[in-house]
Formats: C-alpha cells, structure tokens, sequence
C-alpha cells in the first residue's frame, strides 16, 4: 500500500491551565488520501480546529504539549525544527481560515500578498511572482484577475476575499489545504461557489483536503470521509455514507437529528439532552455518557475505544449496536418526514 | 397579501413599506448623496399565532425590515399597521405601549446582556422600564423556570452562562411584558448544533402556549423551514416570493429561491449531487440593478433569452411587481421557474462563460 498524504498518529494535545489540564485532543488518528476531502466536524471546544493547529506548529511554542506523530508523505512533522516548518506550511500545506478579512494585509494590495509568499517560498522575481499570483487569482475564478491584483482587501466582497485566501493557499501548489470553517462567514449561495471552487481544486490537482466545521450540513455536500469529534476524542470515523446514511454512534445521531433542514416541516426536533461537558472536568468512562440517550452502566466508568464496525467504519461507543437509538437519521433516506 | 383584503386575525401589515439610507459622498451640504436602498417597496400581512420567517443573504433588507417592525428605525415610506392600528409615525406615550406588545430576541446573546446585571435583573427590566405593578422577583422566576433555566440562575451574571442559556435569558426578558408579537433575528444562529434544537423547541412550544405571533429573520433556510408557517424570501431590499413554507421550499418558483433552496444542503443523509451555483454577487444597494434586481445572475432569464451572457429586455427594463400565482403564492418574476427548467446547467453555463 502506497503511503497516505497525510496521516496522524495518536496525536495528543494537552495545555496547562490556571485551573489544571485540560486535553484539547486525546489520541487521535486519521488519514488523508491524495484527491480525497476528510471532514473533520464537532461543536466548540470538540479540538477540530486545535487538532490541526498542531499538525501545523501553529500553536503557541511552549504552550502545548504535543504527542503522537504527523506524517506527511511519510516523514513525521513534529520532529521538524520550527524553521523547517516554515518551507512546510504554505508550500506544501495551504491553509484557509475562516475570516477572510483578518488573515488580508488591509494595506496590503492582494497581488502583492499572493506574490510575497511565493517570493518568499521560491525565491522567484517580482514580475514572476507578480504573474504567479495573477495565474492563481484566475484559477479561483476570480474575473479580471489583474484589476483585482492591485485592489485592497476593503475593495473586494467577502466571497471574493475568501477566493484571495483560497489562491494564497495554493499559489504555491500544494499538496493538502487545510480548511478551517471555510465557509462560516459567507453567505449560503456563496459558501455553495466557495464548496464548489474547494472541490474543484480537489479534483482538478489532486489535492487532499482537511475541512474543518461546525457543520454537518457543509461537511456533507463535500467530504469523502468524516470523522466526528467530541470533547477531543474521536467518537466516529468513516465514509461519508457511513456516517450520514449509517451514523453508529449516538453522539452523531443525536447531531443529525437534531438539526433543522429543508426537507423537515414543522414540529419538534429531537435535541441531545444538556450541554457539552468542560474539558477540565471530563467525565470518567465514555465523555458523552452523560448527555447519552442509550447509556449503559460501564458506560460511566469504563472509556470506549474507537471498534470497527464495518472496513470503513469505525465508532467509539460500549452499548450493543442493537441497543442504541434508532433516529430519524439513521433511518434509510426517503422514508418519511418526522 | 396585497391584492386580498386584510382577514380579521392578521395581527402585522406592512404596505409599500421602503427604506432608503442616505450614505455621505463629498461635502455634507453637497446635493448630491448616494441613497441605500434598502428595503424596497414591502407588503405582507402576518396572522395571528403564526410565524412568518424572512430569509435572505447580506444586504437583503431583512434586518431593516425587522428594525421598522420594531420601530427601532423610521420608514421613508409605506405604513405598518400593528393589530389594524396604523404605527407607522406614533411616539410617546403610543410608542412606549406599543414596544409592551412587541419584541424582539437578537442573534448575539452576549452583545445583547448588559454583563453588569445579573441574569434576575436583565430579566426584570423591561418590567421596571414600563412600571408594571406587582411582584417582579416573582415574575422573574416564574419566566427563568418557564424558559429552563434553574432559581440559582437568577443571581449570576451573563459570562457565567452557556450560549443557548443566554439566549434562554434574552428569551425570557421578551417574554417579561407578555407581548404579543415577537421579532427574532438570527436567534440560534451563533449557538452550536446541539444547543439550537432546544432553542427552536422553547420557542414553538412557547407560541403554541401564549399564542405568540413570530417573525423570524434568517440567512439559514433550514432553520427558517423548520419554524415558519409562512416563507418570504427576499433579495436586495424587495420580496421576490412569499408563500407556504413547504410549498415554497418544495417548489420554489422564483429563480433566486430554487438557487437558495439548492444551496441549502438538506438533510446530510441524503446528500444532492449537484447544486444551482450562482456566479456573481449580490450587487451594492446603492446602484441596483435596474428592471429585475436578480436579472445579472438569474440563470432562467438565460433560458428565455437563450444566451448566456444577457437577460431578455423585460428583466432588464421592467421590475417584476409581487404577483399572486398558484396556491396563495405570490411571486416577483417575469418568468418563473417550471418543472422541466434545468437552472443547474443554465447556471454553469453562466460561470463557465463570464460575459
């Protein structure tokens, strides 16, 4: 078998804290393939986003301390020197957050920005770099992309500002962008261009994606495999059908039939009982034990491990597979309205 | 609508309602300014104990919708007409006993709770502000329990709470002067996935019990689905179609919905292939586009014209007025969407030839 593009290796992330440790992310492994987008979903505080700030040494140095291993193409990333990481990130790794406004120079022409990182990265000439970011404007279909180049970020929409995050990201022809929440700040027929642009760009190059997000809904129209966090651990991994058509574990059930959709009229939704539990104070055994429908008693003293269910289909959950909830959710598509 | 007559138990009119913002340009006594327009020539009406849910993207005109309702801000021009009483122009007196019959829950639940006051005194004030009579401590924790938060709850302060229990707070500080109407923008849209459902739950079981009338303002159609008995969608300050929210969403007729509906992923177990993806962006306010404000990205109007880079005259010349169609529907386009109309590739077709 073919090394993975991206592969994590039990990586732990923990920071000390006034009031104690608290484990952002607890041994998580997962895989990304090259053409391949892993979404990677949880609500705040689950360690999405925590997860690959690491990956990336974009924490804090000394803030954290980081076990496990982050292999891209093979080689472990956290043994590299943070200077080594430098020719990393941006060159082999684009990155794209989720404010376009904050991550722009505002008084910084955006061909310019484009074409500092690939002076930086590649040593190329002014003019070089100056056609490079122009090329990569037009191949995140922005119109007029020379006009644009000389425009500040004030001037341009948020869409079109995301685009100019988007081409920062692959200006230099990475091989994996790491997408955190993308789309949060955009409007709905614009996150559907920006979905698209990110999917064509999977395809088009062969690129893996990591998209992070709160959003099942996002995570569904563009993810090949899913994984689903809470409280820093992974509680679910598979395809994306395994996950939206077959989700095992009660956590992502309680998500999915929880949520208001289009196809769903009026009427009670089902919500998963109470709130996410501080990171601090984790419960013993299983962390959504106690906000978990289907609970058995060593559910509450006993930590599950991630099991498989299918090749495919891992889930992180002690109750019998017969004995945990049937949803709405898990009920095969088309068959009926709640 | 507007071509009906109003029905008794319609609780919420508006009629041509219009908002244009002066914005300055040059010197402040300079004639000539650049005008906002905002909200464009609204009409609607609201029925009693239903919920009426306006979604559009960023410069829609919702929220300024919404803000007039609240008369938070004055109209240029048209009326709204609060329980068949014309509230358009009231101050005083009128205006204070109109704001204990409607209210309104912000999307912010942080920004909207003065963090100096405990939760009981948030809560209270809209009690004190209007002199009720009585036992506010009382009242208090009745609307605290009635909203789900706990007694102890009623002396702490706004950043000791949850997100969703801030938002149960600004919920029960709505509900203090028992109103009648209520305005909620974006209310569960900046609380995580497994909180919302429990807000959404609040607020329907509480309309049924107080028979409250809801307008809900949102950028997600899901959520708008899910709460509202009636849609109306609008785009760059004008209504382009209100209606029954299942039949809108099932069958939308203006093109601008169908690509709103189809990018609006649906339920993730069921994933769609593919999506209307619009190109272009939603033009500045202040220069709209002229006859159709949709007509420079409306991939039906490329249908008719049969070519991709122009719309016909009509949508380029003429604004489509609120038009009844089928089944109570009203629908602002010339031409609208039919079953066999394949807005998915006309719409491609579109972005992958910019004219």
């Amino acid at each position: 078998m073919s090394t993975p593009l991206l592969e994590i290796r039990g990586l732990s992330v923990r920071f000390r804290t006034p009031d104690g440790v608290v484990c952002a992310v607890d041994q998580l492994s997962c895989v990304v393939e090259r053409g391949q987008t892993l979404g990677v979903v949880g609500e705040s505080g689950s360690g999405k986003s925590v997860t690959f700030l690491a990956a990336l040494q974009l924490l804090p140095p000394g803030a954290a301390e980081i076990e496990g291993q982050i292999l891209l193409n093979g080689e472990n990333l956290l043994t590299r020197a943070p200077a080594q990481m430098q020719a990393v990130r941006g060159a082999r790794i684009g990155m794209i957050f989720q404010d376009p406004m904050s991550a722009l120079h505002p008084l910084m022409r955006v061909g310019d920005q484009i074409a500092e990182i690939v002076r930086t990265h590649a040593g190329a000439s002014r003019a070089k770099a100056h056609a490079r970011a122009v090329a990569a404007l037009r191949s995140v279909g922005i119109p007029n992309p020379d006009t644009r180049a000389r425009q500040y970020p004030h001037e341009l929409s948020g869409g079109m500002r995301q685009r100019v995050i988007i081409a920062m990201a692959i200006v230099l022809e990475p091989e994996l962008i790491i997408a955190d929440e993308p789309t949060t700040a955009l409007d709905t027929t614009v996150e559907a261009q920006i979905l698209e642009l990110i999917d064509e760009l999977k395809v088009r190059r062969g690129i893996g994606v990591v998209l992070v997000s709160h959003s099942l809904a996002t995570i569904s129209s563009v993810a090949d495999t899913v994984i689903v966090m809470y409280a820093g651990r992974v509680v679910e991994y598979g395809t994306a059908s395994d996950i939206f058509s077959d989700p095992t574990h009660p956590y992502t059930q309680g998500l999915l039939s929880s949520i208001p959709t289009i196809d769903h009229g009026r009427g009670h939704l089902v919500p998963i009982p109470g709130s996410p539990p501080s990171l601090i104070d984790l419960p013993a055994g299983c962390s959504f034990a106690p906000r978990c429908v289907a609970r058995i008693e060593m559910c509450t003293t006993e930590r599950p491990t991630l099991t498989a269910r299918t090749p495919t289909h891992v889930d992180a959950c002690l109750v019998p597979p017969s004995a945990r909830r049937i949803t709405p959710a898990s009920v095969p598509a088309g068959t009926g309205d709640q | 609508m507007s071509q009906t007559p109003p029905t008794t138990d319609e609780i919420l009119r508006l009629d041509h309602l219009t908002k244009h913002f002066p914005v300055g340009r040059g010197l402040l006594f300079s004639r000539q300014r650049d005008i906002v327009h905002a909200v464009e020539d609204v009409t609607l009406g609201v029925t009693k104990g239903t919920t009426l849910g306006i979604v559009g993207e960023s410069g829609s005109g919702k929220t300024t919708t919404a803000r007039m309702i609240t008369r938070l801000i004055e109209p240029t021009s048209g009326t709204i007409a609060f329980d068949g009483l014309d509230i358009s122009n009231i101050d005083g007196a009128r205006l204070r006993a109109l704001r204990r019959r409607i209210q309104i829950v912000f999307q912010d639940p942080s920004g909207s709770l003065n963090p100096r006051r405990t939760a009981g005194q948030i809560v209270a004030q809209p009690l004190r502000v209007h002199d009720i009579p009585g036992d506010h401590s009382q009242r208090v924790a009745e609307l605290m329990a009635r909203v789900g938060l706990s007694p102890e709850h009623i002396t702490r302060y706004p950043h000791e709470f949850s997100g969703g229990q801030r938002q149960r707070i600004g919920i029960a500080r709505a509900l203090a002067l028992d109103p009648e109407l209520i305005i909620l923008d974006e209310p569960v849209s900046a609380l995580d996935v497994s909180v919302q459902a429990h807000i959404l739950n609040l607020l329907d079981d509480l309309q049924r019990e107080r028979h409250l009338t809801y307008v809900v303002i949102s950028h997600d159609l899901g959520v708008i689905r899910h709460i509202s008995d009636q849609i109306a969608v609008m785009y760059l300050g004008r209504i382009v179609e209100m209606g029954a929210a299942s039949g809108l969403v099932d069958h939308p007729m203006h093109p601008y919905s169908a690509a709103l509906v189809s990018a609006t992923p649906s339920h993730p177990g069921r994933r769609q292939s593919q999506r209307i993806v619009l190109g272009g962006e939603i033009p500045s306010p202040i220069t709209p586009p002229s006859g159709c404000a949709f007509h420079p990205r409306c991939p039906k109007a490329r249908l008719i014209s049969g070519d991709h880079h122009a719309a016909p005259e009509t949508c380029r010349l003429h604004t489509p007025p609120l038009t009844p169609a089928s089944d109570g529907r009203m629908v602002a386009c010339w031409y609208p969407v039919e079953a066999d109309d394949n807005l998915i590739d006309a719409a491609h077709a579109m972005t992958a030839n910019p004219g």
